[in-house]
């Protein structure tokens, strides 16, 4: 079968991020068809919807089965609450749809399995959200697998993110996040994109897990009972140590987004690449401190993402993370969280 | 100085740039040895071990480097405290908590002063990274993240420091930097220690009653290059990062470009020279103590039953470890 001129898209809630569905608007080859998303979805979800619809210049159309039926999507793009993933990604696979995933792929590796099982049977494509389209990880991707390091023994990466959640613990600063805040912890929800860039530049997976997680910083993490922090070490496949470090640090804690950095070491040589370093630092007479903020240079990583999805739809290959891959993704975080829990190296669940 | 091997020019030329310490001495088994580093370091040579040193006269010295393979680390800081001399020891202090605690309690008792070469507390971007916390710019700290790569052991693999018997392994010999590291930056001693180690790789993995946690790790077989340093320190009112010398430290001369890479580990052995010598003149304790040394060397321990069992090690408030 040969592949259409444009695939047609459906943009499946707002209710996380608008930036995965923004992705594809002007994008020759997919036509963002509307927005839809569960009638019964909360107020502020259906407001966010019509924020994304006219950002998108569609209309925005409550009642999912109604939508798909009218616009006969060819891909659906799902960013709801977490806990609404795999329930509207697997009504999008079931309806015969290759599925664009925002991170986290769900709550569980239960409802991860779940997604696995509906694309499968549906014989569809899915990809979870990632940045493994960024700079610095095709670079350490590329060599890695051309040998330049020899063969890996060891994969460390920094993932911080330079914002604030709210009031520092101990403060007496009233709260400015609202109670009804529902995030989860970084590790949780974050821990994907780490995670994604291991699973890339080696092309491994983890057999153990150790974690330790803190709410330590944040005073809403800390009422929530969830990590602002957390430091991961991993047994992985070939008897290769990995180790993450993620965390919202704060934002006075890095003059980018945050520092995301690998280390890789092999056999005959090692590599580090971080992203986003500072690119481009600008000093100029009259720039108070806290304004020379360093800017990037990078606009491409989302629009190179969307590209691999058009080689895989056009191809019938693999996307860049797929279901199985994102479902071992959470089973790590899982399992992190457990050892964080009891002390002690958990296993990685395998797929039954 | 006690022993003229691979470590014996850095601490020359680091006693040589001292405004407090100098090498008089230096002594060694191996002629060829004694007599190249005290022709370098305009040092007198004896050939012979430290006893016989001690035996010959050693009136004029006031202190000792023991600079000798680890399995002799104790022994010789001992007849050096029992001669009254101050003590720098290389670290491990001891290849056991147990051995290093007699030594320190030795000390203690004789009235001299012990400090142990924890040498990555004098490197300047980490005294930097130290300073920030003292000064309350980084707020409670909650994670420290470090990285640190050597070159292999130089030599045949029959020398020492291929032979865990002698060496203590790589918990011993090399993780002490990053465990009293650790200790020195959260400022806390960890009750949870999960380690990961390959013959030339070891991934150590904090955690703290408090909450904060480390993760540090250590690669011994790059087979080029100078080494990798980086640092960082997440606190919460912001964060350090000492990052690769080779990239922070560039002395540009003019003229045509050139960079050098700046000495990171000469600077720290200079001022690590100095704070011993201060802390004799001053008649204090320097301030990396035989006390930091035993306690760095109960959690090095810890590491290495963590590696073996492939369990966390738990560390009991008595210093005992349950893996």
């Amino acid at each position: 079968m040969s592949s259409p001129e444009r695939y047609r898209v459906l943009a499946l809630s707002a209710a996380k991020h608008d930036y995965v569905a923004l992705a594809f608007k002007d994008h020759p080859r997919f036509q963002v068809m509307g927005v839809s998303d569960e009638s019964s979805a909360a107020d502020w979800v259906h407001e966010q919807n019509e924020q994304l619809a006219a950002n998108l210049g569609v209309a925005y159309e409550p009642g999912v089965d109604a939508a798909i039926a009218r616009h006969r999507p060819d891909v659906a793009v799902v960013s709801p609450e977490a806990a609404r993933h795999a329930q509207l990604s697997v009504r999008a696979a079931n309806a015969g749809l290759h599925v664009v995933q925002d991170k986290p792929m769900a709550p569980t590796v239960a409802d991860c399995d779940a997604i696995v099982d509906a694309v499968e049977r549906a014989g569809v494509r899915f990809l979870l959200w990632n940045r493994n389209t960024q700079p610095a990880i095709v670079e350490a991707q590329r060599a890695v697998h051309a040998g330049e390091i020899g063969e890996p023994r060891a994969i460390h990466v920094d993932f911080f993110f330079s914002k604030d959640a709210g009031v520092l613990l101990g403060s007496d600063e009233p709260e400015e996040i609202p109670e009804s805040w529902l995030s989860e912890g970084e590790l949780t929800v974050e821990g994907i994109y780490p995670l994604a860039h291991m699973r890339h530049i080696l092309g491994l997976d983890a057999l153990r897990a150790f974690g330790r997680t803190s709410a330590h910083f944040f005073r809403r993490h800390a009422e929530r009972g969830v990590e602002d922090i957390a430091t991961v070490t991993l047994e992985m496949e070939g008897g290769v140590i990995g180790s993450l470090c993620i965390g919202r640090i704060g934002a006075p804690s890095h003059p980018n987004i945050g520092e995301l950095r690998v280390h890789v070491i092999g056999s005959t040589g090692a590599l580090v690449v971080a992203e986003p370093r500072p690119e481009i630092a600008v000093y100029t007479r009259g720039l108070a401190p806290e304004d020379a903020r360093n800017r990037r240079t990078d606009e491409e990583t989302d629009r190179r993402q969307v590209d691999l999805l058009l080689a895989a739809l056009d191809t019938g290959g693999d996307t860049l993370l797929t279901a199985r891959q994102g479902r071992h993704i959470v089973a790590i975080v899982e399992a992190a969280l457990a050892s964080a829990r009891s002390g002690q190296p958990c296993k990685v669940s395998r797929p039954s | 100085m006690v022993g003229c091997g691979r470590n014996a020019s850095a601490l020359a030329a680091g006693a040589a740039a001292s405004d407090i310490c100098e090498l008089t001495d230096v002594i060694d088994i191996a002629p060829d040895a004694a007599r190249s580093v005290a022709r370098a370091a305009g040092a007198r040579a004896h050939v012979g071990d430290f006893d016989s040193f001690l035996e010959s006269g050693a009136d004029a010295i006031d202190a000792v480097i023991v600079n000798t393979p680890n399995d002799s680390h104790a022994d010789i800081a001992r007849s050096a405290i029992a001669a009254g001399r101050h003590v720098l020891v290389e670290k491990p202090l001891a290849l056991s908590a147990d051995a290093a605690g007699a030594v320190h309690r030795a000390a203690e008792i004789a009235g001299v002063r012990l400090m142990v070469a924890h040498t990555l507390r004098f490197m300047p971007a980490n005294a930097h990274v130290r300073r920030a916390l003292d000064d309350g710019e980084l707020g409670r700290p909650g994670m420290l993240r470090s990285h640190r790569w050597l070159r292999r052991f130089p030599g045949p693999p029959a020398g020492w420091k291929h032979d865990p018997a002698r060496s203590g392994g790589l918990a011993v010999h090399e993780a002490v930097h990053e465990i009293d590291q650790a200790l020195w930056l959260i400022g806390e001693r960890p009750t949870h220690v999960q380690a990961q180690a390959t013959p030339d790789l070891l991934q150590i993995h904090l955690g703290y009653e408090s909450g904060a946690m480390a993760i540090c790790g250590i690669a011994t077989g790059l087979p080029l290059g100078s080494g990798y340093y980086s640092l960082a320190l997440i606190g919460s009112l912001g964060a350090a990062y000492a990052d690769d010398h080779h990239n922070v430290h560039l002395l540009y001369r003019g003229g045509r470009p050139q960079a050098l890479v700046s000495d990171q580990r000469a600077s720290a052995v200079r001022a690590q020279l100095d704070e011993f010598g201060s802390a004799i003149a001053e008649n204090r304790n320097p301030s990396v103590s035989g006390a930091d040394a035993v306690a760095a060397l109960q959690i090095a321990e810890a590491v290495a039953a963590s590696g073996a069992a492939g369990r966390t090690a738990h560390l009991t408030e008595s210093g005992n470890v349950i893996a």
